[in-house]
């Protein structure tokens, strides 16, 4: 169970940092004094490692040791 | 700031690292709790994975190209959930197979391949010396930087200070990576600094990134505001024109395989992981360092292009900016921090490299002669330290070359990616040997040739352009050939270097891995390893490592090869504690097979698994499983599972007999209580008549004065009832003799038609007495059937006379109708009587039933016509069956067989009948 949340974590945030949805927000404006791309990019990675912590902190708590092992 | 106190400043920080690494070495064997065996330390120390680099190299790269540095630290994050199916198998795999190093693990995983060895090792040396080669370039150029010289290299080796520095960082890494051989290779004191350092180009880092950000300007609001009024600047904003869609995709790809599979990054995360636990915290905390560390990176790479402009190299904006604004204490600490991260690659890199150089180079080499075994045999273990440290002085000595040669000219980031794609071609070989058996040796083997040299072809070939090849090779390609264009391959323009190599080499690696793999059948020992890498955590649940091994060795063998590696103390140490454990018998001169098996897995450890292989065999008398006996103990599983499945098949069996018997069985005592209903029936029948009988002939007994008419009808009475009897009797006899096969039927070809014809013929005055007409109906062709006429036609009439009994007077005609199919004949006999009611359509054929619900009781007959005549139209084969409901008539089918011989009756003649 673990590693499935965690795959589709990873598959997420993959189609979210990379083309085409990246490009939505590849224009020079600046958003609350910082690059929209860069806000984006930078915002999402932190939120990737905010939910990686739960998802790894919740099931951990909870999941028999040995359930991951298949 | 002059070079003796920048000097010294290094010198102190290395004396620190090596008083971090002696304490955390010496606690760990005091206590037995190690200082390592820690998830922050874990996560800590592989933050190994941000070098020079990351250090110098990000703000050099964010300044020209914007965000695009920061593929090579979300491709990392972006695996790592992964880390969890990926890492921790790798970790258990190593654990228990004693696997101390990324060529092992492929060597290991395909046959214990010893090519394949070789062949990853030469590789890594490749890949990695480049990447070496920017550490010195990076810590040489902050040198430079703080004493305000423009750096040249030196003429004379000796005069170049880079070249010192090379020493200097070889004599470190020779102390921390070589102190001792270890079984298990683990370094506690390395892991430990590694630590220390990632802490400390963390804190440097930040801290001038915050003095950048909040001292020299106004907050990250104020530096990118201040930069989007410079066009050239505010282009970087976004992805630069050069971006094509896939760039980024491929340098998150290759970065996210670079972190698991550059040697370094397998040396601090499989090999020296104490409990796999901790990567539940390093698989957030890592991602948390990556970000943390690359927070200011692009304020510092615009602050530093809106404060410095040209006049400064972009990949030294992290020293110069603190300098250029008098702050001498931090620029030391950004230099510091810079040199920890360069020491820290350097160190571990150069360990891991180096023990896969003795395991898997030199060691398996050696092994087989016997000059050195004469020489060395005794003693290889301080014979095999030496090789790695001389390993390592000859691993620095080739990057200071190659950064003396071509480095310098090269941005750190280009050279550091270079890298990156060379470790990314083990992904196939380490990937598909992880999940899928069926990788084989050949596969991985291709994969990895084709592909590297690919890489050798797109990335490292351009390199070389302006010093080894004329510049033509990068604008018309080799020999004018344009799709072989290094950069361009097959016109390929889309993409930029990296991603170009990466998308190529990739792609042909994994079609060869594939194609090798499939291409011939599985070898035996491939399989057995296969197995124990795919399966690792089933086995590992069940306790039980499955060891194919056979042969014979003597245990004063085994001894003795520990004993040469390890010392005899330790040697005898591991015998005692794994008899102990597993409860072998030590009073065979034979060392049992699981105990050498421990052996090998521990010479694994200090000399790779090849070597170890070779070693073990040496002793051993070994037999090499053949396909023949595999086959013969799968056969024997077979067997027995045959021999299972049969044992079920018997019970079922067994079962469905018992059911048999018991139906049979409880069928028998239906007929045993059939017998006795029948038996009261037939006596009710007969004392019927009889007692009528009785009665009246009593009457006629005591009273002689009757007058003639009732004595008449009273004898009348009497005959009747005899009759009656008679008919009775005569029925359950005959009854009987069809029953028991005593009256066989007596065939003879007749018409039906005929036959029909007279059973109606006959009953007509009996219908003509009830004012009823019997209509026939028949087809012109006479219908000929071999039947006995007599019983058929005694079945007609009964039918007949039935339809006719049980039609009201005055009523509707009664139906007789004949026809025929191709192979059967049809005798329907329609009433439009009273009807029985389905519920009874079985029992009015059971002997002495008549149906109740018709309201007459005992109506003439005997109660056995229907059954006689059931059991003689069965007896020609035929059906005899009823449709009726009450008040509606009744239709009794007769369907009898026509003779499928009549064909060949009535054509004897034909000559061609056989």
């Amino acid at each position: 169970m673990k590693s499935v949340r965690l795959l589709l974590l990873s598959v997420l945030f993959i189609v979210l940092l990379n083309e085409p949805i990246i490009t939505l927000v590849d224009h020079a404006v600046l958003v609350l004094g910082i690059p929209v791309l860069y806000l984006y990019v930078m915002g999402s990675w932190a939120l990737l490692i905010g939910l990686l912590a739960y998802v790894i902190h919740r099931t951990t708590a909870t999941d028999d040791p040995l359930s991951d092992d298949d | 700031m002059t070079s003796l106190p920048l000097i010294l400043c290094s010198l102190l920080y290395l004396a620190v690292l090596f008083i971090i690494a002696d304490r955390a070495e010496r606690r760990g064997s005091a206590t037995g709790r190690s200082v390592v065996s820690n998830p922050y330390v874990y996560a800590l120390s592989l933050a190994v994975y941000c070098t020079a680099w990351t250090f110098f190299g990000s703000v050099g790269k964010a300044a020209s190209e914007g965000i695009e540095f920061l593929a090579v630290y979300i491709g990392p994050t972006l695996t790592a959930p992964l880390w969890w199916l990926l890492l921790r198998k790798m970790i258990r795999i190593c654990k228990q197979q004693g696997i101390t190093s990324i060529a092992d693990f492929i060597s290991a995983r395909y046959g214990k391949s010893r090519g394949l060895g070789v062949l990853v090792t030469l590789f890594c040396i490749v890949g990695i010396i480049p990447y070496m080669s920017i550490q010195i370039k990076a810590v040489a150029g902050s040198f430079a930087t703080l004493t305000g010289q423009t750096y040249t290299p030196g003429s004379l080796f000796l005069s170049d200070r880079a070249f010192l520095l090379t020493l200097l960082l070889a004599v470190f890494a020779i102390l921390f990576g070589t102190r001792k051989l270890e079984a298990t290779e683990r370094h506690e004191g390395m892991v430990a600094t590694i630590a220390f350092e990632s802490l400390v180009k963390l804190v440097a880092f930040v801290a001038v990134g915050a003095f950048v950000t909040f001292g020299l300007f106004d907050g990250p609001g104020d530096i990118f505001g201040r930069a989007a009024r410079v066009p050239a600047l505010r282009e970087t904003f976004q992805f630069g024109p050069g971006h094509s869609a896939g760039d980024w995709f491929w340098q998150c790809l290759i970065s996210g395989f670079a972190m698991l599979f550059l040697p370094r990054q397998f040396q601090v995360a499989v090999v020296e992981n104490v409990d796999e636990k901790h990567l539940n915290k390093a698989m957030w905390l890592f991602p948390l360092y990556l970000f943390i560390i690359n927070l200011f990176v692009l304020p510092m790479a615009f602050g530093g292009q809106l404060l410095l402009g040209s006049s400064a190299n972009t990949d030294e904006y992290v020293v110069s900016l603190p300098l250029r604004n008098g702050q001498l204490g931090l620029a030391v600490l950004a230099y510091l921090g810079g040199f920890s991260a360069a020491t820290s690659m350097i160190i571990v890199e150069t360990t891991a490299l180096s023990v896969m150089i003795s395991n898997n180079l030199l060691m398996p080499l050696l092994l087989t002669r016997v000059r050195w075994q004469a020489r060395w045999g005794m003693r290889p273990g301080p014979f095999v330290l030496n090789v790695r440290r001389l390993a390592i002085l000859g691993l620095l000595l080739l990057a200071y070359l190659y950064y003396r040669i071509i480095a310098n000219r090269l941005s750190l980031v280009s050279v550091g990616m270079i890298s990156f794609s060379a470790v990314a071609q083990f992904a196939p070989a380490i990937i598909g040997g992880l999940f899928w058996k069926r990788g084989t040796r050949t596969g991985a083997r291709l994969g990895l040739l084709i592909g590297s040299s690919i890489w050798f072809y797109t990335l490292i070939l351009p390199t070389l352009v302006p010093t080894v090849f004329p510049q033509r090779l990068l604008t018309d390609g080799p020999f004018g050939i344009g799709f072989l264009n290094p950069q361009h391959l097959f016109g390929l323009t889309q993409y930029d270097p990296i991603s170009h190599s990466a998308f190529w080499s990739l792609l042909i690696n994994t079609g060869f891995y594939v194609w090798g793999s499939l291409r011939q059948p599985v070898q035996v020992t491939d399989n057995n390893q296969a197995m124990l890498f795919v399966d690792v955590f089933r086995i590992n649940r069940s306790r039980d490592i499955p060891i194919v091994w056979k042969g014979t060795s003597l245990l004063t063998d085994i001894r003795g090869l520990l004993a040469t590696f390890f010392g005899g103390q330790r040697a005898d140490y591991i015998l005692d504690r794994y008899t102990r454990r597993h409860h072998l018998d030590t009073s065979q001169p034979f060392a049992d097979p699981r105990l050498v098996a421990h052996a090998e897995r521990l010479l694994t450890g200090a000399v790779g698994a090849a070597s170890a292989r070779i070693l073990v065999a040496s002793v051993a008398k070994e037999e090499p499983i053949t396909a023949d006996e595999v086959i013969q103990i799968l056969k024997s599983s077979q067997t027995l599972l045959a021999a299972n499945r049969q044992l079920t098949r018997q019970s079922a069996e067994l079962q469905q007999l018992t059911r048999q018997l018991s139906d049979a069985n409880e069928l028998l005592k239906t007929a045993d209580q059939q017998k006795d209903e029948f038996l009261s029936t037939v006596t009710h029948e007969i004392r019927t008549p009889i007692t009528s009988i009785r009665a009246l002939t009593e009457i006629l007994y005591d009273d002689p004065d009757l007058d003639t008419s009732t004595r008449q009808r009273f004898l009348n009475t009497i005959m009747r009832e005899s009759e009656r009897l008679t008919r009775l009797i005569n029925q359950v006899l005959e009854l009987e003799r069809i029953e028991s096969g005593r009256a066989p039927l007596q065939r003879s070809m007749v018409s039906l038609n005929e036959l029909v014809k007279e059973a109606a013929d006959s009953l007509r005055p009996l219908a003509t007495d009830k004012h009823l007409l019997i209509k026939t109906r028949f087809p012109l062709e006479p219908i000929r059937i071999s039947v006995d006429r007599d019983r058929l036609m005694q079945v007609l009439i009964n039918l007949i006379s039935n339809a006719v009994k049980f039609s009201p007077d005055h009523g509707k005609s009664v139906e007789v109708n004949l026809f025929s199919s191709a192979d059967t004949c049809t005798v329907q006999v329609i009433d439009r009587g009273v009807g029985i009611d389905p519920a009874y359509h079985d029992q009015i054929f059971e002997k002495f039933y008549q149906a109740q619900a018709n309201g007459v009781r005992k109506p003439k007959g005997s109660g056995l016509g229907l059954t006689i005549s059931r059991t003689l139209i069965d007896l020609h084969g035929g059906r005899l069956t009823v449709d009726s409901n009450p008040g509606r008539g009744s239709t009794f089918t007769i369907l009898l067989p026509l003779p499928q011989s009549e064909l060949v009756d009535t054509s004897p003649a034909t000559p061609y009948t056989v």
